[in-house]
């Protein structure tokens, strides 16, 4: 079925979605370090809760089809309520933002560019996200599109090449941690990465409403999962748990063993040229739906204008924090799996309980 | 050089569209636009954007405690 006039296809949102996912999901494994191969527990737990939580949105949104998201928590919450609410999605795609940013920042400083300052490549960063947003987000999806395969390619390859390492299954035996830490483990997976797709319920607008629109969701939910497993597999099975729990940067030690053939040395800074781009896509589509909430919630006319002082936002508050990479790691696994349950779970279930008491009227009427 | 370049910048660019903004009458969008440079540029003040409060720093204020009991109570040290 083609989109209609401004909005995108079932099939770009899916492929917008798992690059959302997929950027930033590999790079510190955090959960695998808890969870050792009781892993695929937690993402599970991560993604059902993610589309769960999606689900209910979108329950909400169709009560009110010919809305954008944002009118609907208007309509729901009340004008100045919702207001209030949105903030919290502004401070936590601060947040996200500024752990994305120093995170791919500090991942380049480590494996690439030793003698570049930290300062240089975020506003490298920001500079780009900027532009990204201001040339609209048809451009962003299509950019995305064009990426993609490139992507999948690659990583696929490396995967392969990875396999070749891997002769036993490091996900056995399973269920070897207790309750309480699989738990754990799922709300770690829920913050990063499944639990950053609620924030794609700003963009529902931008694609029709029905069944194909939850498909889409789940298949990109679904892959991201088993990309994010398979990683975490090859990475057990290459280097093994005890390095894996010790590596900062597991998932790349383990494609730096990669070698083909005697003078294609350093293969992994082709595969991290394309990888390292989806997690400029994140910082790309947090910072347009930044923009977006930025101008309802303060009722700006004329969006164009705020896009450049908000990338320097971007840049200063991600300049600001996560100082050290240790730091970034305790914040990680300790502070944000609490920090973003009041945008993740609390707001979307008090959106849906209110909505359904206050929208069946409204729709009604 | 680079915070003091930013935070020119930035100022500059609140001053110039924040006055357009009012002669076309958009007199919200100035305002916020110039809070919005003011703050910017605060982040990039050497001494003072240091210590201002980051998301990162309020949140560990706030839910660090929470964090700590919740993973005592599960059992799982630091």
């Amino acid at each position: 079925m083609p989109a209609k006039q401004g909005q995108i296809t079932f099939t770009s949102f899916g492929c917008l979605l798992f690059s959302y996912l997929s950027g930033f999901s590999t790079l510190f494994l955090i959960e695998a370090k808890f969870l050792n191969q009781d892993v695929w527990m937690a993402y599970s737990i991560g993604m059902a809760l993610s589309f769960g939580i999606l689900w209910l949105l979108h329950r909400t949104q169709i009560r009110l089809p010919n809305l954008t998201m944002l009118e609907v928590f208007d309509h729901a919450l009340g004008k100045l309520f919702s207001r209030v609410v949105l903030c919290f999605y502004l401070v936590y795609l601060l947040e996200i933002q500024g752990d994305a940013s120093q995170a791919l920042t500090s991942f380049y400083r480590s494996v690439v560019l030793p003698n570049t300052p930290t300062n240089s490549i975020l506003l490298m960063l920001a500079l780009t996200t900027t532009y990204a947003v201001s040339v609209g987000f048809h451009a962003i999806v299509r950019s995305v599109l064009l990426a993609l395969p490139f992507f999948l390619l690659g990583i696929a390859f490396i995967l392969l090449m990875i396999s070749q390492d891997v002769h036993t299954n490091p996900f056995l035996p399973p269920f070897r941690h207790s309750a309480a830490l699989i738990g754990y483990g799922g709300l770690l997976s829920f913050f990063l990465p499944f639990g950053k797709s609620i924030v794609f319920c700003f963009l529902f607008d931008r694609i029709g409403s029905g069944r194909k629109k939850m498909a889409s969701i789940f298949a990109a939910l679904f892959l991201a999962g088993l990309y994010l497993c398979a990683a975490t597999y090859l990475t057990f099975g290459s280097l093994g748990m005890r390095l894996t729990s010790h590596s900062l940067f597991p998932f790349f030690s383990a494609i730096q063993l990669v070698k083909l053939g005697e003078y294609l040395e350093r293969i992994e800074i082709m595969i991290i040229g394309i990888w390292t781009l989806f997690t400029v896509f994140e910082i790309i589509v947090l910072q347009y739906i930044f923009v977006q909430l930025f101008t309802h919630v303060f009722r700006i006319q004329r969006p164009k204008w705020f896009v450049l002082p908000i990338g320097l936002l971007f840049f200063a508050i991600s300049e600001r924090s996560f100082r050290e990479v240790y730091d970034q790691d305790y914040y990680n696994s300790h502070i944000a799996p609490f920090s973003t349950l009041i945008p993740t779970v609390v707001i979307p279930l008090l959106l849906f309980v209110v909505g359904s008491i206050r929208l069946k009227r409204l729709s009604g009427a | 050089m680079l915070h003091a370049g930013i935070a020119v910048l930035v100022l500059t660019y609140g001053t110039i569209v924040g006055v357009i903004s009012m002669r076309r009458k958009r007199g919200r969008d100035a305002l916020w636009l110039v809070l919005l440079c003011c703050l910017t540029s605060l982040y990039e003040l050497p001494h003072i954007g240091a210590n201002m409060l980051t998301v990162e720093k309020a949140h560990k204020l706030v839910y660090g405690p929470i964090a700590r009991t919740v993973m005592s109570k599960l059992g799982i040290g630091d």
